[in-house]
């Protein structure tokens, strides 16, 4: 990250969580609020979903939402956090090397093959969702762009992310695993020559 | 015509009041303009989501009984202004470079074009870059297009499968997005022209190796 704004938009939504409670059942609610905000937006969309809706496929009261988040930005917010956090656990998280590079690349696609929902949210959706989000959109590719350690780091994650959001976005993430030779070939490998 | 006739067409410039004696055509061309640079402003300032019809027509200080002469939705709108944008962004590219040259220079000279037609007006580059994938929809179906013309103007020849040209040509133009929107977006003076060496690496370093690529954009010329 190497923008202050965006710092900052993470800092404050951070802090807002950090108010929130954490006992063993409102962590459980809490998890429960966050999928099914993300099932919902990875249905309908940012725009479409409500607080209603998130309450109703959570299956907690609208007072319980409130404990937990202030706002459906909030909410939206964390659940995009949330899918981020998961993806980046099916990572490795170093990359040392040209090999690791490839080994990650295969593992995020397998990750987003098994939750093409998660996916959706976290490459579509989340630009769809205003300032805010698009900043945490941002941070999230710049963190994984800081792992490349290279001055074209952030446009070659950039230009996966946009092959990613091309197939999740007009094939639904189906078969995106079948793209992982070209991906590797053709966007890795021109600049990870030197080994 | 007078001095101000290419202001007037520009949109920027309202006709005055009353009888003034232009052309028919000329004054439907100068409303449909207004509304195309109020859509731009619109956004620029509210973002696609939150741009309504009524905000449109208030920066383009046209009523809204207008508007739906020359447009039935703000997505029509938003469509007819990014049809023209994206023509004018290709034709600077087009314009730039000499077909003589080797591909390496046109791609560079290209790449500077694009990067100087975008730096003139920020409001225009977001709508052309940004807005679109927070539209999402048929305005992301024009941004995906729009890309892969803009790849064509510096596309070698090649015996690449069509396949691979196109997952080549999207990395390409997500990576291009990424590093100008990611500048636009931090605020601050915004630099476009600094990203070129960038630019010229990504582009020719499938081609030419990391280590020509590299060379080739960092030197003089």
């Amino acid at each position: 990250m190497q923008y202050l704004s965006q710092r900052l938009a993470v800092e404050s939504a951070r802090t807002e969580e950090d108010h929130r409670p954490q006992s063993p059942v409102a962590a459980t609610q809490r998890e429960r609020i966050l999928a099914a905000a993300e099932r919902l937006i990875a249905e309908k969309g940012w725009a479409s979903t409500t607080i209603e809706g998130i309450v109703k496929g959570a299956g907690v009261s609208s007072v319980t939402f409130y404990e937990h988040f202030k706002s459906k930005e909030a909410c939206l917010v964390a659940a995009f956090d949330h899918a981020v956090e998961e993806l980046r656990a099916a990572i490795p998280a170093e990359l040392s090397g040209p090999e690791q590079t490839r080994q990650a690349l295969a593992a995020l696609l397998e990750a987003i093959d098994a939750e093409p929902a998660r996916a959706r949210l976290c490459f579509v959706e989340a630009q769809k969702g205003g300032p805010q989000l698009r900043a945490r959109y941002e941070a999230a590719r710049d963190a994984a762009a800081a792992e490349l350690s290279d001055s074209l780091g952030e446009a070659i994650v950039g230009g996966l992310a946009w092959l990613l959001r091309e197939r999740l976005e007009l094939g639904g993430g189906e078969g995106v695993q079948d793209l992982l030779p070209r991906m590797s070939e053709i966007v890795l490998d021109p600049y990870l020559a030197h080994d | 015509m007078t001095d101000t006739a290419p202001e007037l067409a520009s949109g920027k410039v309202r006709l005055p009041p009353g009888r003034h004696g232009l052309p028919r055509a000329f004054v439907a061309e100068n409303q449909r303009e207004r509304l195309l640079n109020g859509v731009v402003e619109a956004v620029a300032e509210h973002g696609y989501n939150e741009t309504t019809i009524g905000r449109i027509t208030e920066a383009a200080k046209i009523s809204r009984r207008t508007f739906y002469e020359y447009f039935s939705s703000k997505e029509e709108c938003f469509l007819a202004a990014y049809e023209m944008i994206d023509a004018h962004v290709r034709g600077a590219m087009l314009a730039a470079g000499e077909p003589t040259d080797p591909w390496p220079a046109q791609v560079r000279d290209r790449l500077a074009a694009l990067l100087d037609v975008l730096s003139r007006d920020l409001a225009v580059t977001r709508f052309f870059l940004v807005e679109p994938l927070a539209a999402g929809g048929e305005m992301a179906a024009r941004y995906r297009d729009a890309m892969q013309l803009l790849a064509e103007t510096i596309r070698p020849k090649s015996d690449l499968s069509d396949m691979a040209v196109e997952v080549r040509d999207q990395a390409l133009m997500g990576g291009i997005a990424t590093l100008i929107t990611r500048r636009l977006n931090a605020g601050g003076i915004v630099q476009l022209d600094e990203l070129l060496p960038d630019l010229v690496e990504l582009t020719l370093a499938p081609y030419l190796g990391r280590d020509e690529a590299h060379r080739f954009a960092r030197s003089r010329s």
